[in-house]
């Protein structure tokens, strides 16, 4: 090893080496496996749809229900005093 | 399987060329098979998107180079992590990378000083590297080595120049 030759010679004589038999069968069968995998762009977006329409439905039922509640407490004192009840939720008076 | 009509005349120009590319960097005949199989997948996945601007084999080229520096890093990782835990951080981070030499390409009576260069220019910087190996090992032109690697041809002959350099700095050290 002392009297070592260029390097670039050993690595000019190298040998080009065939690839492995049944190589190109096992590439398919990896391509295959992953477009099998791979979910389709149009069920992302039906999922993703649903989802956004979910949220949307949820948010106004959420809207809709606050507002009438606050509907519902400012007229609350009106009802009371003609009825003669008090509406305070305090137990005793000073 | 959709577009295998066109993917299978690629392959069987290029496929002797992915897996040596692979056996030179890699020094392993199963890592190799393993990585040409990732690069046609890869192939395979963006042939769609191939504009044609440079060469087929151009650019596979460049997918394989890719492909087998993040596998060199992988192993990189994956030793200095895994021995870390072990033995502390007092380990030569050149002293795992190639597990085991397995190069079918390499003549029998030159196996041991092979392997000692092949180890040696696996420690040279990605880019020396690359050049090293496409020029000397895959027969490359400086031009097509420009072309790869995305670089001016004086720039990959500024970078041969010094693989060399380093790569005989190295193995006179080795040697003594």
């Amino acid at each position: 090893m002392n009297e070592m030759k260029d390097p670039m010679e050993y690595l000019e004589r190298i040998a080009t080496v065939a690839p492995p038999p049944f190589l190109f069968t096992r590439i398919e069968a990896r391509i295959r496996t992953q477009m099998e995998q791979q979910v389709p762009i149009g069920r992302l977006v039906a999922i993703f749809c649903g989802l956004a329409l979910l949220l949307a439905v949820n948010g106004l039922a959420l809207r809709s229900e606050r507002s009438e509640a606050r509907a519902h407490a400012s007229e609350l004192p009106v009802r009371g005093t003609a009825l003669g009840i008090h509406v305070s939720n305090q137990l005793y008076h000073e | 399987m959709e577009g295998s009509s066109g993917f299978r005349p690629i392959y069987d120009r290029h496929a002797a060329m992915v897996f040596n590319l692979c056996l030179n960097y890699l020094h392993s005949t199963h890592d190799a098979e393993e990585v040409t199989q990732d690069v046609f997948v890869k192939v395979h996945e963006r042939l769609g998107q191939f504009r044609g601007e440079a060469e087929v084999s151009t650019w596979i080229y460049r997918i394989t180079v890719n492909a087998c520096l993040d596998r060199l890093r992988a192993r990189k990782r994956r030793s200095r992590f895994g021995l870390h835990l072990f033995f502390g951080s007092d380990i030569r981070e050149d002293a795992h990378e190639f597990p085991q030499f397995n190069h079918p390409g390499v003549p029998m009576e030159d196996r041991e000083a092979t392997e000692r260069i092949m180890k040696a220019i696996g420690t040279l910087p990605e880019r020396q590297q690359t050049a090293l190996i496409l020029k000397t090992m895959d027969g490359l032109s400086q031009q097509q080595i420009a072309n790869v690697m995305g670089l001016t041809v004086k720039a990959v002959e500024s970078l041969l120049s010094r693989a060399r350099a380093t790569l005989n700095e190295k193995l006179r050290g080795s040697e003594g």
